[in-house]
């Protein structure tokens, strides 16, 4: 190859290389999903600022907590963080992730959710057939109840309001669970999981009765969450890669790359405008914008 | 074969015609006109010059001719025209300090000036006489060189001490370097074909002077101003490789060896490198195609080694529906070396390592005015095409991020392809 033609040929390379630009625009050293980021925590800056020794625990899962008490409203994220020492209960802004408070004796892990009178309600896990429930105030974090549940289901993470109207009792086969849940107004969205066919079926409390409803296949990590902007789910693909499916037909609407996160956990809120990260690697909790 | 008597003549004619005409390339100096006249001219030069450094000559007085010099040229003169030989110019060299004042030409390089006047007249020898008178002392030297050639061909010097005995030792002087002159005349000489034309060169650059050879030994052929320059004529052998130099302040010089020798040919002198000590450079990056980098190099030896500093500024943003911009700016300080031999090599590899702060910026982070991110680059290496006042390359880096902001305490990557900092860019001298 003569001298003249190098210029020549690197020009073409560069040329080739800024062709493909589109995609080459969002390639990205630092974490793509910063750009949806509105706020950012380290989770342990947090526990050491509260005389909490971060090591040894990890947080169990986290949740939006939309509620109104006594005609005052709320928007808390909390996050559930288990610690041999036992289950601790933190709540931070649901818009900014300033830190609110922190519970700790609480019965924790299995449940975190807004009882029917807009209180915060915890659980643990169920021991026999009875589970520990504890009902704190949203704003002093005083508790005013605690008590058990008797019940041979596992509960989801997240807690239900009590339909008290309707009373009535499902019967839910074993390999059937309850993933995630949310109410939007006076509907309850809760999403099912089948564990033999690896799907996650959407509900509504509007639907329930009808006959069709959408299965969508749970990607290889397991996980899959409800909002308003639909089902997610999540596949471990260098990093992780979320997808969302249409309540109505099932089908995939988009998908969101985390090529950052290879051990993260996830929670969205029930507007579908929020969602929040935390990078279990780095210790780091985000709140995101959505991105539909 | 029966031929008539009157187309006898006009035949033989013809045939003789044919043969002159059509006999393929005569030998030099054989059959061509042209060539004969040039190598069987002989005319001569002359060129003399005194310095009479007697005492009683320091306050000019007397600015004769010293009557010993002139008896050496008129000794000299009356040989070769004895021999046959005439003179086609005979001049006084401006460095006799007689000679101050007079309506000679400016001779600073007497040689070159009597061997241009040697071509000028036609003239295929040249002869220089100096003198020197010093108290009781006369000195002398004569050189006898080859116009065509532009080669010395015999010299002689000696001196004597003014008296009766002094004219036949100049006689014997003439004669002995006219003798050692035949003598060389008389030793076979292989016949060489000689170029006719002048070389014509073809301008890259302005302000480029070609040299003969090496700058400090060689001969000036000229200074490149116009789009071409035509080279005074060189006997040179036919297809001879002929070395030139070129040169030009603030570039490196280069030599050049025209591998044909001199041919009818324009030959299309390359550039020249320009000789780098300061230069900025403006690049993009893969993972900051939003944005570029700005540098400074300082080169602690041209084009060997440089530290550079520069400062990148760009963004990323995923497109997506809920994603805003998020700002970076790197500071970046490098140590670089070139790796090939070549100062002025167009194609040219760089190594080195480099320290950096990456800054970054997320609006949306209302309550945090951003972190910087400590880079360590152990390694990075590029690929430089040169031209003469600037250059492109292409570069990768190899980063290590200390872990001090949003990224990693790891090898820096880009998801899906690893190490992939590829930067296109362009340097200006």
């Amino acid at each position: 190859m003569g001298k003249k033609k190098i210029p020549g040929l690197i020009l073409g390379l560069a040329l080739a290389w800024l062709g493909n630009s589109c995609d080459l625009l969002q390639l990205d050293v630092f974490p793509s999903y910063l750009g949806n980021a509105t706020s950012m925590r380290s989770f342990d800056e947090v526990l050491r600022s509260l005389e909490i020794d971060p090591t040894g625990g990890s947080v169990s899962f986290m949740v939006f907590l939309d509620g109104s008490y006594q005609g005052r409203s709320y928007r808390y994220l909390g996050v559930v963080w288990s610690h041999p020492s036992g289950s601790f209960i933190f709540f931070f802004d649901g818009d900014t992730l300033a830190y609110r408070n922190y519970l700790t004796s609480m019965p924790g892990g299995a449940y975190l959710g807004v009882w029917e009178d807009g209180s915060i309600i915890s659980g643990a896990p169920s021991v026999y057939s009875s589970s520990a429930y504890a009902i704190v105030e949203p704003f002093t974090f005083f508790k005013k109840q605690s008590g058990f549940f008797n019940s041979t289901t596992s509960f989801s993470r997240a807690w239900v309001v009590y339909d008290s109207q309707s009373n009535t009792c499902t019967v839910v086969p074993s390999y059937l669970s309850l993933v995630d849940l949310f109410t939007m107004g006076n509907t309850l969205q809760f999403l099912i999981k089948d564990t033999v066919d690896n799907v996650v079926i959407p509900y509504s409390s509007s639907n329930i009765n009808v006959s069709y409803h959408p299965r969508i296949p749970l990607e290889n990590d397991g996980r899959a969450w409800v909002s308003a902007g639909g089902v997610i789910t999540v596949r471990q693909e260098r990093g992780l890669r979320l997808f969302r499916y249409s309540f109505s037909d099932g089908a995939r609407i988009d998908e969101f790359a985390l090529p950052y996160v290879s051990n993260g956990d996830m929670a969205f809120a029930p507007d579908g405008k929020r969602w929040a990260l935390y990078d279990r690697d780095r210790r780091r909790l985000y709140l995101l914008r959505s991105w539909w | 074969m029966w031929i008539a008597q009157s187309l006898k003549k006009p035949l033989l004619v013809g045939i003789v015609w044919f043969l002159l005409a059509f006999d393929g390339k005569p030998a030099l100096g054989a059959e061509s006109p042209e060539e004969t006249e040039k190598l069987q001219y002989t005319s001569w030069g002359l060129l003399y010059g005194w310095i009479d450094a007697r005492e009683e000559q320091r306050d000019g007085a007397n600015n004769e001719m010293d009557e010993y010099t002139a008896m050496l040229l008129s000794s000299l003169t009356y040989a070769l025209r004895q021999e046959g030989y005439e003179f086609s110019f005979q001049e006084q060299l401006k460095e006799s300090p007689v000679a101050i004042g007079s309506d000679l030409p400016e001779t600073p390089r007497p040689i070159l000036y009597g061997l241009e006047r040697a071509q000028e007249t036609r003239s295929r020898w040249l002869v220089v006489v100096r003198t020197y008178r010093e108290r009781t002392r006369f000195i002398w030297s004569i050189g006898i060189y080859d116009g065509l050639s532009q080669t010395l061909v015999v010299s002689d010097s000696s001196f004597l001490f003014p008296g009766l005995s002094a004219l036949p030792q100049l006689d014997e002087t003439v004669g002995r370097i006219l003798a050692n002159w035949k003598k060389k005349q008389e030793e076979v000489v292989n016949p060489v074909e000689v170029v006719e034309q002048r070389q014509l060169f073809k301008r890259t650059q302005d302000g480029v002077m070609v040299y003969l050879g090496s700058p400090s030994q060689g001969i000036v052929i000229g200074t490149l101003q116009e789009p071409s320059l035509l080279a005074p004529y060189i006997p040179m052998g036919v297809g001879k490789p002929l070395s030139i130099t070129l040169e030009k302040e603030g570039y490196w010089s280069k030599e050049v060896v025209l591998p044909k020798g001199i041919t009818d040919r324009p030959f299309r002198l390359p550039a020249l490198q320009k000789k780098t000590d300061q230069a900025w450079w403006a690049a993009t990056t893969l993972a900051r195609l939003m944005g570029a980098e700005l540098g400074r190099r300082w080169y602690v030896m041209p084009d060997r080694f440089f530290f550079s500093l520069s400062d990148a500024l760009w963004m990323n943003y995923t497109f997506q529906q809920g994603a805003y911009p998020v700002f970076h700016t790197e500071i970046r300080g490098e140590f670089g070396m070139y790796l090939q031999r070549a100062v002025d090599a167009p194609f040219r590899i760089t190594m080195g390592m480099a320290l950096g702060g990456i800054y970054t910026w997320i609006p949306a982070f209302a309550d945090e005015i951003g972190r910087i991110d400590l880079v360590m680059d152990p390694l990075f290496i590029g690929l430089e095409y040169h031209f003469p006042t600037w250059a492109i390359f292409i570069k990768n880096r190899f980063p290590f991020a200390l872990g001090t902001g949003y990224l990693d305490r790891a090898w820096m990557e880009i998801p899906g392809m690893g190490p992939q900092f590829w930067s296109v860019g362009v340097l200006i001298k």
